[in-house]
């Protein structure tokens, strides 16, 4: 057995080190916040005595484990606690700033992030000198005009679940374990399902068996009259009599244990969507784990933008899957920095229209089936559309901004460079506008939704799944196959009722609203049906980020848990696709991506009615196109002998008498196969073969034609990246021709 | 021997994994001298596989198309409660043939990836003792060809196939901005 050097001991020590420490943090982070919103002095003072045992067992820690930087910057906030506990010395606003950024320090040494000693000397006098004891013992947060003021609502869901938790409870388990035993419930499912679909023919079997059983009766009762005669039919009768017997037998077995398979397989099923439903649950965690940070956040910026802010969560509760939760938080906090430098006013500003002077952010998630809706609301100044459109205007010409909606410039705030800060503040402001929050959005397939009053605030709904590994699918059919797309996307599913055509683009009337309607067979680059298939058509209207699209599909066929899985080599990434999932059938199901479906709508040209292609009587059926030959030689004699040659067979064929016109021919109208002659001038037939070859053509097959027939040029043409040879002096028509068509994949025209 | 007449599941790939094992000791013994594989046929063509890059044969396996990609691609298929791509072989190798909707799948792994080819039928397990080198095959070069049996029979090169670049597809729908 390998002995253990010290240096990996210690390693290992300091991973669990990591660990822990953060939990102080937390810890310490919570306690300072708490303590800053709580005005009774016997809870400001089990606060702090909060925060100082964390800090105390930080130090301890740190030490243990040889991490001076964190060991001093503990204990100097240990030494600053105790004073506030035992002496009396006050925790106002600027004091809690140091104690902040120590802790922020001591987050980026345990991170590994440089920290240079200036920064700890700082901290750690920050935190020793400063004031003393001032004779007010019983502070009040309204005395700091920049505190971040919080009603009790807030501080009431801002418990940590952890803390709540005897530590004896609870273990770690890493994720890769859980996704090994969600993997192993998918294949129970599917076997459950399995099993379900042989019990469904047992009905037939218990029919045939009693068709059998009718059989021997007839035969007995067909025997009986003419029975009386002879030794042979007496036994032959017994013989059946047994028969009958043994069959009635076999059906009473048969029905019995049916119906004992049966009553286990309903058992099974409900264990079995137990059991799913709590594997699922186990990747799941309380919405409030990422609720510090943005408290923290709000807190810091209503200090730092001197505007007080109360800030509200609520349905910390809810549960999500860990990775949609670590993928929302800086979009969230990107939203409340925007909501704090954009959205509310200050004091001043506040009170002139008429305000109270603290502002207020709302942050409310709730769950909706398998979706989560998080609010975010502020009672600041609102989108400002007129600037919206002029930045519009400023960057993308002068488009005429008269018919552009309120919609539609709120949809504007979303695009890269759109900001409507006066000024580049440390917050916002710096082009980076809410373009973040829609890439994140894509990430977890959400949608976003914005309202916006001028001088009466903003409000932001941000709706994600629950979990990207296991989502509602909607089960759907185009042409002959089916599609999923996950629940969360579609927004409604409507009938295609009245259809507009707003030039050449068909839009799907909605009540008062009108949505441009794509066939989802189009989207998909599914060839068009000859005639649309029964079923009753359907409207989706799908979201994705903030944009929104009705898509057509032939049928809507059912609802289902799916089990998502990325597609595997070499599909690294398919458009329009987010994965397959396996369900009870067996056969795999698409699952479609919605953010890639409503940019491939967003992406296409209106034209006469293109987007309903398919779907509008019945195109002639399509003709393969010819293929396209494109033959380089310097001689006309030969150009024009592989010309006709190629042409009496079907081609399509265009010349060129040299390299260099080739490669002009290449970009003018792309080719399904060259055939070059090797010696022209110019441009020789090896080197047009290595241009293409390096070219956005490199996967067109060349054919050389020459008359040299040495091994060495041969050799020379292959090595060029030629995908055949053929020597002239051996031409005749059946070679080219076959090399030709084996070549572009298709049999002779 | 019709692989997929005679034997369940199991057996098959039982039979394929001694299969697996005798080739492997005769490469050993032999320096390679004598090889296993499967003559599956492609359009006109007869090409051999490998055995040890063989995993399974599939012959009623439903394949599910996949939108949005080259014809290579034939779709994807469920192989024992793993979902595979599958790749149209005849597509691959540029054979003129029929498109095919069913086939046969086989299955093959380069030990990194695994994937199935659509291919039209299946024919024997052989065992030669001799491959040519590629430079037989005169004025084509042949994608993914790794030599000739003395039959003639092209000798597919499953790890070419599987780890060739271009084959991957890594594509995403670009935003458009009004």
């Amino acid at each position: 057995m390998g002995k253990r050097s010290q240096a990996d001991l210690l390693q290992e020590l300091r991973q669990t080190f990591r660990v822990e420490a953060q939990e102080h943090l937390h810890t310490l982070n919570q306690a300072l916040l708490d303590l800053e919103r709580t005005e009774a002095a016997d809870r400001r003072a089990a606060h702090v005595q909060n925060a100082f045992r964390a800090a105390h067992s930080l130090k301890g820690a740190a030490r243990a484990v040889n991490m001076p930087a964190i060991e001093t910057l503990a204990h100097a906030m240990e030494s600053l606690l105790q004073q506030a506990r035992d002496a009396g010395r006050v925790l106002d606003a600027a004091t809690c700033d140091h104690l902040y950024a120590a802790l922020d320090t001591i987050s980026d040494v345990l991170a590994d992030r440089p920290v240079s000693e200036a920064v700890l000397a700082e901290r750690q006098s920050a935190l020793s000198g400063g004031p003393a004891t001032p004779a007010a013992p019983v502070p009040s947060p309204t005395t700091a005009p920049a505190t971040a003021t919080a009603t009790p609502t807030a501080t009431a869901t801002a418990t940590p679940a952890a803390a709540s938790l005897p530590a004896d409870d609870t273990i770690r388990v890493s994720i890769r374990r859980l996704d090994q035993l969600m993997a192993r419930m998918g294949e129970l499912l599917v076997a459950r399902m399995s099993l379900t679909r042989s019990l469904e023919s047992l009905p037939a079997q218990r029919e045939a068996l009693a068709r059998w059983q009718q059989t021997l009766q007839g035969l007995r009762g067909g025997l009986l009259p003419a029975g009386a005669a002879g030794v042979a039919g007496a036994a032959l009768h017994n013989l059946l009599e047994q028969q009958a017997r043994q069959a009635q037998a076999l059906s009473a077995g048969f029905e019995a244990l049916e119906q004992h398979l049966h009553r286990e397989n309903s058992r099974l099923t409900t264990i079995a969507d137990e059991l799913q439903e709590q594997v699922r649950y186990l990747r799941m965690i309380p919405f409030q784990t990422i609720a510090l940070p943005l408290e923290r956040t709000v807190r810091d910026l209503s200090h730092s933008e001197n505007k007080p802010i109360t800030f509200i969560i609520s349905g910390g509760e809810v549960e999500l899957d860990r990775k949609v939760l670590e993928t929302l938080k800086d979009p969230l906090l990107h939203l409340l920095r925007n909501a704090i430098d954009h959205g509310i006013e200050t004091p001043e500003e506040r009170r002139a229209a008429g305000k109270a002077p603290h502002g207020s952010i709302t942050l409310t998630v709730q769950q909706r089936g398998s979706e989560i809706r998080l609010t975010v609301r502020d009672d600041g100044r609102g989108f400002d559309f007129e600037q919206l459109g002029q930045v519009y205007r400023r960057q993308r010409g002068d488009a005429p901004l008269g018919d552009l909606s309120r919609d539609e410039l709120i949809e504007m705030a979303f695009h890269p460079g759109i900001t409507t800060s006066h000024q580049v503040t440390a917050l916002s402001g710096r082009g980076v506008g809410l373009d973040i929050v829609r890439k994140e959005l894509e990430v977890l397939q959400g949608r976003v939704r914005v309202d916006s009053q001028p001088g009466a605030g903003t409000t932001l709904e941000l709706i994600v799944p629950t979990s990207l590994t296991m989502t509602r699918g909607l089960l759907v059919q185009v042409g002959a196959e089916t599609f999923a797309l996950p629940l969360h996307a579609i927004e409604k599913i409507a009938p295609v009722e009245r259809v507009v055509y707003l030039s050449g683009q068909p839009m799907l009337e909605l009540g008062t609203a009108l949505l441009p309607l794509y066939a989802l067979a189009a989207l998909l680059e599914r060839a068009p049906q000859e005639q649309p298939p029964a079923g009753t058509r359907a409207a989706l209207v799908i979201g994705a980020a903030e944009q929104r699209v009705a898509l057509l599909v032939d049928d809507i066929l059912t609802e289902q848990e799916l089990a998502v899985k990325p597609l595997s080599h070499p599909l690294k990434r398919v458009r329009n696709v987010t994965g397959t999932a396996l369900p009870g059938s067996g056969e795999p199901i698409i699952v479609l991506n919605p953010s890639d479906l409503v940019r491939s709508a967003r992406g296409r040209q209106p034209g006469p009615a293109p987007a309903l292609d398919g779907h509008l009587p019945a195109p002639a059926a399509p003709e393969p196109a010819p293929v396209a030959v494109l033959v380089v030689d310097d001689s006309i004699t030969t150009r024009t002998l592989e010309k006709n040659i190629l042409e009496a067979a079907g081609f399509l064929v265009t010349t060129a008498i040299n390299g260099v016109e080739a490669l002009r021919r290449l970009r003018e109208k792309p080719v399904d196969v060259v055939v070059s002659d090797v010696q022209m001038p110019e441009m020789d037939g090896l080197e047009l073969v290595r241009q293409i070859r390096s070219s956005e053509y490199r996967h067109l097959p060349v054919i050389l034609v020459t008359s040299l027939e040495s091994a060495h040029d041969r050799e020379q043409g292959l090595k060029a990246g030629a995908d055949a040879y053929i020597v002239k002096r051996g031409f005749d028509q059946a070679e080219l021709l076959t090399t030709v068509a084996r070549l572009v994949g298709r049999a002779l025209p | 021997m019709r692989l997929n007449e005679y034997f369940s599941d199991e057996d098959r790939q039982l039979l394929q994994a001694r299969a697996r094992h005798l080739a492997q000791r005769r490469e050993d013994d032999a320096a390679g001298e004598a090889y296993s594989v499967l003559q599956i046929l492609v359009g006109a063509e007869t090409w051999a596989l490998p055995l040890a890059a063989l995993v399974a044969v599939y012959q009623t396996v439903k394949i599910v198309p996949v939108p949005c990609v080259p014809p290579f691609i034939a779709g994807v298929a469920s192989i024992r409660g793993q979902v595979l791509p599958v790749l149209a072989l005849a597509v691959l190798l540029r054979v003129p043939a029929p498109p095919v909707a069913a086939g046969y799948v086989v299955v093959v792994s380069d030990g990194t990836h695994s994937a199935g080819l659509l291919v039209p039928g299946v024919g024997d397990v052989v065992t030669t003792a001799s491959i040519l080198p590629p430079e037989a095959a005169g004025a084509l070069s042949l994608p993914y060809c790794q030599g000739f049996l003395p039959d003639h029979s092209s000798l597919l090169n499953v790890a070419a196939l599987l780890g060739d670049p271009a084959l991957v597809i890594e594509d995403r729908v670009q935003q458009s901005y009004p």
